[in-house]
C-alpha cells in the first residue's frame, strides 16, 4: 500500500512500495501522459516534479516518493489550460512524435522555474532528455525565447 | 485540447464523428467511402468528397486523413490542403483517421501506409481538387438556396458570400439545410470545372504559413494516445521476453512462480518469445523475469563489428554481383585511366530506436480482430492480421493511434502478431509493450553495408569511369518481390544508381550478403548507406585534385540545375570561402531523393583526445511548395541530428547471436548538449512538391566525414565516428 499525492489529490494505492513511482501513475492512476521509455534513469520521457525537483520515475520506487507532493505533465495544465512553455511548444511546433515531449517540458519547467534567463550550458545540463525525432533545435529556440520575456 | 486522434475513436471504430445523418452534411451522399476511384463526374465526386470531409450544422468541419501520425506533421499538412481549397476557417477544422480500405490508398505508393516520404507527394494535388470539388458543392447549394449562378459566390473561412448582394450562408448552414427535409441538396449541380479549380498560390489562405501543428496541443499536455496508453475495458497488460539469439524460438518454458504472483493472469507462448499477461505492466514485467523458459537456439556464429565489415570485404572481393546500372564500359574505361582511386565506405547495423518501445492493443474474439496501434502500414496489418487470426480481412479493424517514433520500425508487424496471440489465449483485450531492452534487441534492423567505390581518373583529375559495388543483406529479397530484380534490391543500390556528378562510364552493382539479421527499412533507408559513399568518394576526389569541393561537384552537376542551386545555396548560408581557424573543417554534402534536393555544409572543430564538436549545420533544400515551414523546418531539422546521431555514435553489434546493445546507454544517440545550431532554407520553387520526411538524414554523414577531413586531413570511411575514436562534445 503506497499513499501518493499526485497533482493535488492523494491516492492510496494497492501496489508495493518498489513499484517504479512511473508505472503507479501510469497503471494505477492512469496518467498516461508520463511516459515508458528506458525504465533505467537514461532517457527521460517518465519526468516529473517531486517536492518541486525533475525527477525521473521510472528510478524512484513509489515508497521513497510517499507523501510528497508529485506533479505530473497533466497537473502542469489545471483544466487543460496549456501554461506558457506548453504555449511556447504549441506556438511554435516544438513537438514531432511527441512521445518524449511531456518529459522534456517537466524538465523545462523545473530549469525555468530555478533559473528564469538560463544560459546555453544551463539548457544543456537541464535538458538531457532523448528526442529521437531530434526537435533538440526547436527545443532550444523555444526556452530561448520564453527566458527573453 | 484532448486528443484528436482518440475522440474520435470508439470502441469499435473511428466512423462515429461523421456517421451520416447526424449534424453532418454529406453532400447527399453516403459517407461510405465509393468503391471505385472518383471518375470525373459529378456524383463520383460528390462521394469521393464525402469520403474526405464532413460539415458539421455547427461548421465544424472533420478531415480524415490516410497517413499516420509519427511526428513528420502530416496530421497538420494534409488537412491544410482540403481546408484551403475549401474555403474553411482553420480553426472550425478537426482530423480523424480515415478507415482502412482501399479507397484511401496514397496516390503516390498505392498503399494506406506512411512511408517513403510519399503523405505530401501523393495528397498534393488530390486532395487540393478533394477540398475544390466541396467547395464548388456548397457553392452550388448555396446558390440554389439563394436562386442566383454560381458564379456570383465565393467561399473564404467558412461562409459562403454571394459577391453582388452581399449575402452570406455559414458552411454550418448549409449543412443545416442539406438536412432538413426537402433540402436544396437534390438541385446540386456539378459547378462547373472553373469554379472548382485549385487556386493559385497568390491566393494561398492557409498553405505556406506556419499553422501551428493540430496534434501540439495533445501531446504537450500529456493527452495524446499513444497505443501504450491505450486503455480499453477489461484490458490485460503484456510483457514480452523474444528469444535473445536471433532465430531462436522457445522449446518449453516454466512460469510457475511467475503465475504466483499478484496481479498475473496468464503466462503465454507468442510468436517469438512468452508473454506474460497481468492486471499492470510492471506486475507481468517482474514476473516476466520469474519464468524458466528453455530456448531453441540456431547454431550462430561470433558477428561482431569486425567480423561483419570482414565478411562484407569478402563478398565484395570474390562476388561481383549483379547489375543494378550500367553507361558506357567502365571496365575498359577504367583499364584506360590515367590513375585509380579505390576505396571502401561501410555502414553498421543500426537500431530504429523509437521513444515509444514496440506497442499494440489487440482483441481477437471469433467474431473479429481489433488492434489499437501506432502502425505504418494498415492494410499490410490489416491483411497479416487476417492471415493469423483466420477471420475475412472486413472483421479485422485497424485504429490507428498516434506513433510514438515510426522511422520505419512501425511497418512492421511483429509486436501485433504477440498482442493477437497473447488476446487470443486470454479471450481479454490485451496491450503487448516491450521494454526498452526487447525493443533494441528485437528490431528488424537497417541493414550493414560496405561500398567499394572504384574511380578512373584522367590526367587532369577529372573522372572518366566510376565502378560502385554494394554488398550488404538485403531487405526485399523474399518479402517484396517488386523490389528485387535480377538479383538486384532496389533499396541497396538507391542513391548509388543515381549519384549525379557526370562519369562517362559508370556501373552500379549489388552483391547481397546475408548475416541472418532481420532487416528493413529505416528513415531514408539505402539512400543513407549509398550517399555516405558517392559524397565522400567525390570529396577524397576532390582534394586529391586539390580543387575546392563545392567547385569540384559543381562543375560535374551540369545536368542537374536543382542541385546546383542548393548546392550554391548551402555554400552561401555557409560563408564557404570565409578562413576557418586551425583544427575547423567545413564538409558539404548532396541529396537527392523523394522528390526533394538538399545540400548540407557542416563545421567541426577538433578537440583534444579523439573529441570534436559539430559546430553549425547549414541546409539548403528545395522541394516544390512548402506547405507548413513551421512544420517542414522542423522535419528538416530533426532528420539532421537523426542523421549526425547515426553518424557519430549508432552501432548495433551482435555476440554469440545476440544483440549486444540493450538501452540508451550503450546505444548513444545524440542529445541536446552536442546538437548544433542548425540553420534550415527552403529555395522558392513552382517545382513539383517533394517529400520532406527522410531527405534530411541522407547528406548529414558525408558532410560530417568530409568535414573532419577538411579539418584534420583524416579520412574516416566506416560508420560510426565512434568506432575511431571520435566523440562529440
Amino acid at each position: 500500500m503506497a499513499r501518493l499525492t499526485v497533482n493535488g489529490q492523494a491516492h492510496d494505492l494497492a501496489i508495493d512500495d518498489d513499484t517504479p513511482l512511473l508505472w503507479a501513475l501510469r497503471d494505477a492512476l492512469g496518467l498516461t501522459g508520463t511516459k515508458y521509455g528506458c525504465g533505467r534513469g537514461l532517457c527521460g520521457a517518465c519526468a516529473v516534479h517531486v517536492d518541486g525537483e525533475v525527477v525521473w520515475s521510472c528510478t524512484v520506487a513509489v515508497g521513497a516518493v510517499a507523501g510528497k507532493p508529485i506533479v505530473t505533465i497533466e497537473g502542469l495544465s489545471p483544466g487543460g489550460v496549456p501554461d506558457a512553455i506548453q504555449q511556447a511548444w504549441i506556438d511554435d511546433s516544438v513537438v514531432q512524435c511527441g512521445y518524449c515531449h511531456p518529459g522534456i517540458v517537466m524538465a523545462v519547467a523545473g530549469l525555468l522555474a530555478a533559473n528564469p534567463r538560463p544560459t546555453d550550458a544551463d539548457i544543456a545540463a537541464a535538458v538531457p532528455n532523448i528526442c529521437r525525432c531530434g526537435t533538440y533545435p526547436r527545443i532550444r529556440c523555444a526556452i530561448e525565447k520564453l527566458a527573453k520575456r | 485540447m484532448t486528443d484528436p486522434l482518440a475522440t474520435s475513436l470508439t470502441r469499435r471504430g473511428l466512423i462515429r464523428t461523421v456517421a451520416a445523418g447526424a449534424g453532418a452534411l454529406t453532400l447527399g451522399f453516403p459517407l461510405a467511402p465509393p468503391r471505385a476511384a472518383p471518375a470525373d463526374t459529378g456524383a463520383a465526386w460528390a462521394s469521393a468528397v464525402n469520403a474526405w470531409i464532413a460539415i458539421g450544422t455547427d461548421g465544424a468541419i472533420t478531415i480524415r486523413v490516410a497517413q499516420s501520425e509519427m511526428g513528420q506533421g502530416v496530421h497538420t499538412a494534409l488537412p491544410m490542403l482540403i481546408a484551403e481549397e475549401l474555403g474553411a476557417a482553420w480553426s472550425s477544422v478537426r482530423v480523424e483517421m480515415a478507415p482502412v480500405d482501399d479507397f484511401y490508398r496514397n496516390k503516390l505508393t498505392g498503399d494506406y501506409g506512411t512511408h517513403t516520404s510519399s503523405s505530401l507527394r501523393g495528397g498534393y494535388d488530390y486532395l487540393r481538387r478533394v477540398g475544390a470539388e466541396a467547395r464548388g458543392l456548397l457553392i452550388a447549394a448555396a446558390a440554389v438556396a439563394w436562386d442566383v449562378p454560381g458564379e456570383e459566390c465565393s467561399a473564404a473561412d467558412g461562409t459562403v458570400l454571394h459577391r453582388p448582394s452581399g449575402r452570406s450562408l455559414a458552411f454550418g448552414a448549409i449543412a443545416a439545410r442539406a438536412l432538413a427535409p426537402r433540402g436544396g441538396l437534390s438541385a446540386f449541380r456539378r459547378p462547373a470545372a472553373s469554379a472548382t479549380a485549385p487556386k493559385a498560390r497568390s491566393d494561398w489562405r492557409l498553405l505556406g504559413t506556419p499553422l501551428p501543428r493540430i496534434d501540439g496541443p495533445a501531446k504537450v499536455l500529456g493527452r495524446a494516445v499513444f497505443a501504450a496508453d491505450i486503455r480499453l475495458p477489461g484490458m490485460l497488460h503484456a510483457a514480452v521476453r523474444n528469444a535473445p539469439v536471433i532465430g531462436g524460438r522457445v522449446a518449453s518454458f516454466d512460469a510457475t512462480a511467475a503465475l504466483a504472483m499478484p496481479g498475473v493472469a496468464a503466462a503465454v507462448e507468442v510468436p517469438g518469445g512468452v508473454a506474460v499477461v497481468a492486471a499492470s505492466w510492471w506486475q507481468a514485467k517482474v514476473a516476466l523475469d520469474r519464468v524458466q523458459i528453455s530456448w531453441a537456439t540456431p547454431a550462430s556464429g561470433a558477428l561482431d563489428a569486425a567480423a561483419i565489415v570482414s565478411a562484407l570485404q569478402a563478398t565484395a572481393e570474390t562476388d561481383s554481383g549483379a547489375s543494378a546500372f550500367r553507361a558506357g564500359d567502365a571496365k575498359a574505361a577504367l583499364e584506360r585511366a590515367h590513375r585509380v582511386v579505390a576505396q571502401e565506405y561501410a555502414v553498421p547495423f543500426l537500431a530504429h530506436a523509437t521513444m515509444e518501445p514496440m506497442s499494440c492493443a489487440a482483441e481477437v474474439t471469433p467474431e473479429g480482430c481489433d488492434l489499437w496501434v501506432g502502425t505504418q502500414g494498415q492494410i499490410n496489418l490489416r491483411d497479416t492480421a487476417a492471415a493469423f487470426t483466420g477471420l475475412p480481412r472486413d472483421k479485422v479493424r485497424v485504429h490507428t493511434l498516434y506513433l510514438g517514433g515510426g522511422f520505419g520500425r512501425r511497418y512492421q508487424v511483429d509486436v501485433a502478431r504477440q498482442a493477437m496471440a497473447a488476446s487470443r489465449a486470454v479471450n481479454r483485450p490485451v496491450l503487448v509493450l516491450w521494454s526498452r531492452e526487447e525493443d533494441m534487441g528485437h528490431d528488424i534492423y537497417r541493414p550493414a553495408a560496405l561500398a567499394r567505390v572504384r574511380a578512373g581518373l584522367d590526367a587532369a583529375g577529372g573522372i572518366v569511369a566510376w565502378r560502385h559495388r554494394v554488398v550488404g543483406p538485403s531487405i526485399n529479397a523474399g518479402e517484396n518481390p517488386g523490389g528485387w530484380k535480377g538479383g538486384v534490391d532496389s533499396y541497396a543500390v538507391e542513391g548509388a544508381v543515381e549519384m549525379p556528378y557526370r562519369v562517362a562510364h559508370r556501373r552500379v552493382d549489388y552483391a547481397q550478403r546475408e548475416f541472418g539479421v532481420p532487416v528493413g527499412v529505416m528513415r531514408g533507408v539505402g539512400y543513407v548507406m549509398n550517399v555516405f559513399a558517392t559524397e565522400s568518394m567525390i570529396d577524397e576526389l576532390a582534394l586529391s585534385a586539390q580543387r575546392d569541393p563545392l567547385r569540384f561537384r559543381r562543375d560535374l552537376l551540369g545536368a542537374h540545375p536543382r542541385l546546383v542551386r542548393v548546392l550554391d545555396e548551402a555554400a552561401a548560408m555557409a560563408d564557404w570561402t570565409a578562413p576557418m581557424g586551425a583544427g575547423r573543417g567545413r564538409g558539404i554534402a548532396l541529396a537527392d531523393a523523394y522528390g526533394a534536393v538538399m545540400a548540407a555544409v557542416v563545421e567541426v572543430t577538433m578537440r583534444p583526445r579523439g573529441r570534436i564538436s559539430v559546430d553549425r549545420v547549414y541546409a539548403a533544400v528545395e522541394c516544390g511548395p512548402v506547405v507548413n515551414p513551421a512544420i517542414a523546418e522542423g522535419q528538416v531539422e530533426g532528420a539532421i541530428v537523426f542523421g549526425l546521431s547515426g553518424a557519430l555514435t549508432g552501432e548495433i553489434g551482435f555476440k554469440d547471436g545476440a544483440t549486444v546493445e540493450s538501452n540508451w546507454d550503450d546505444y548513444r544517440v545524440l542529445r541536446l548538449d552536442a546538437t548544433p545550431r542548425v540553420d534550415v532554407k527552403f529555395l522558392a520553387s513552382d517545382g513539383p512538391i517533394g517529400g520532406l520526411g527522410e531527405i534530411g538524414v541522407i547528406p548529414m554523414a558525408p558532410a560530417l566525414a568530409n568535414a573532419i577531413a577538411a579539418a584534420s586531413g583524416r579520412r574516416l570511411r566506416t560508420l560510426p565516428l565512434s568506432r575511431h575514436g571520435i566523440e562529440v562534445e
